[in-house]
Order: C-alpha cells, then structure tokens, then sequence
C-alpha cells in the first residue's frame, strides 16, 4: 500500500490501515523515542502513545506534508511533550529533595537501557546522551533526527517547521555546544 | 597544542563518534495489539468520563432549578406580606375610604 492509499484507508478507520501504520513505522517512531529517552521500556510506551495520537488525529492530516513527515513530527512532540512533563516532574522532586523527602537525579544519569549499545560502548554512550539530555529542545531534535535517524537537512525542515538554514545553523550549534559541553567534563575529570 | 588537551579532543571524538556504533532497535511485534487495547481502554474511559460530566450537569441544573424556586417562592411571599401591611396601615389611617371617595 503506497502512502496515499494508507492514508485513505486510516481516514475511513480501516484496521488493516492501522496496521500497516504500525507496520512501516514503528521501527522509526521507536529509535526517534530511543533518541530522547535511552530506556527502552520507556521509549516503547511511548512510541505507542505515539500511534495512539496518530489514530486519534488522523482527520487533521489535511496532506500538506508527506505520512512520513506526520509521523516524524508527532512523535518528535509527544517525546518533547514528555520532556516537558519530566522536567515539572524534576522540579517537584528538586522541592522534595529540599525538604528531605526525594534524591533528586538526571533521567539518563540515573537510566540507561538501549538495546542498540553495545556493551563495551555503554558507558561512553551513556554519558553522551548525559550531554545530549543538556541542549535545547530544538537542538536536541535537529541532532537526533540527523545524527541517529540519518534525515536530510530537508526533511529535519519538514519535521520541524523550520527553514533549511535555521536547521543548518541548530545542528552546528547543537554540535558546538556538545562538544563544549564534552571538553568541560572531561577537563574536570582531569583536575 | 599540549598533551592533555590533545587527549581531552581525542576523548571527545571517541565519545561523539559512539553514535555511529549505536545499532538500530527493532519494533516489538504485539506493539499492534497494545495499541489496540490501549485505544479500547480509552474509549471506555473517554465515554464514562462522558457520562460522569452528564451526570453532574442534570445535577447542576436540578440544584439551579430548586435555589431559584425557592427565591421566587420567597420573593413573592415578601411581597404579599409588604402589601398586606401597606393595606393594613392604608386602612388604620382611613386611606382607603378617602381614596374611595376622590372617585366621584
């Protein structure tokens, strides 16, 4: 089934058309999810509350951008949307760990679970994504869908609703302020 | 450029360079069928909520309906009760009659 024929099927509630959505794209929506939070259970819930919201919003997917974009820009979302509620989460334990009732740790500090690293690379993986964890929301994005997902500059633009120049000039900053943020671990490591 | 920042450059590649060693997860295959449970228990959810809000809106309107019965009862006996005295007086001072009269 081509794109155009998978989304008629999804607007008139077709069951074979929610399957094939989950189908072809399921592996992609799971490693963006793997990308913003590297535990794999947690990815998983989320990459279902993704399809969810595709299947609950489908009738506003007016065609303007392709399936494939959709999709990347709702799962991009939800996991932003995730961010956001973890960090007024962190906010409360922060207030908790004041008071004595909480400890208060990072999310990847404290996790990390991905199936895809390797056993010797976890720890240099994981402090990565420490870092990674640290960018901006756009610069985060930009990274993940270039550097994990292997996108084009364009379809970043797609997915973020942003101009190819924009896009260009997030993932240098995003790489600058890694990088940055890198040496100054490791030159404290060093002291 | 000195040793140790040699190093801390060369350590920063080594760790950037790990995403390209991250291998891709495959998709759970039961994930359709979560979804599908997931989406019945929501709709489940959805529709008593629904029924919940529906509920506590008759009640509302039911709460409505009796607070301004109740005002209106009240009202109108004040107003009989203030036109009964203003009759009483009216008729102590001998209004009435004279007002009677002025109709000739």
């Amino acid at each position: 089934m081509n794109d155009q024929n998978l989304l008629t099927a999804l607007q008139t509630g077709s069951e074979q058309g929610y399957k094939e959505l989950v189908d072809n794209y399921q592996e992609k929506v799971l490693n963006i999810c793997l990308g913003y939070f590297p535990v794999y259970q947690d990815a998983e819930d989320l990459t279902q509350e993704v399809f969810v919201k595709l299947f609950e919003t489908i009738d506003n997917f007016r065609g303007e951008a392709s399936l494939s974009t959709w999709v990347y820009r709702v799962a991009v979302n939800k996991c932003l949307e995730k961010i956001r509620y973890r960090k007024r989460g962190k906010r409360m334990a922060f207030f908790q760990s004041l008071i004595g009732l909480e400890e208060h740790a990072g999310h990847v500090a404290s996790h990390f679970d991905h199936p895809g690293v390797a056993l010797e690379n976890k720890e240099r993986t994981q402090l990565l994504y420490q870092h990674i964890e640290r960018l901006s929301d756009k610069q985060r994005t930009a990274f993940i869908l270039h550097r994990m997902e292997g996108l084009s500059y364009q379809e970043i633009a797609g997915i973020m609703e942003v101009s190819l120049s924009s896009v260009e000039s997030l993932l240098f900053r995003a790489k600058q302020n890694l990088k940055k943020s890198l040496r100054y671990y490791y030159e404290k490591q060093m002291i | 450029m000195d040793k140790p920042r040699q190093d801390i450059e060369s350590e920063i590649e080594r760790t950037l360079s790990t995403l390209d060693e991250v291998e891709r997860v495959s998709g759970n295959p039961f994930l359709y069928t979560r979804i599908q449970e997931q989406m019945r228990q929501s709709k489940t959810g959805s529709s008593s909520k629904r029924a919940a809000a529906w509920s506590l809106a008759f009640a509302v309107l039911l709460l409505l309906v009796n607070i301004s019965s109740v005002l209106m009862y009240y009202q109108k006996s004040v107003q009989a009760d203030q036109a009964a005295g203003i009759e009483a007086i009216a008729s102590e001072y001998g209004l009435l009659d004279q007002e009677e009269d002025w109709e000739y």
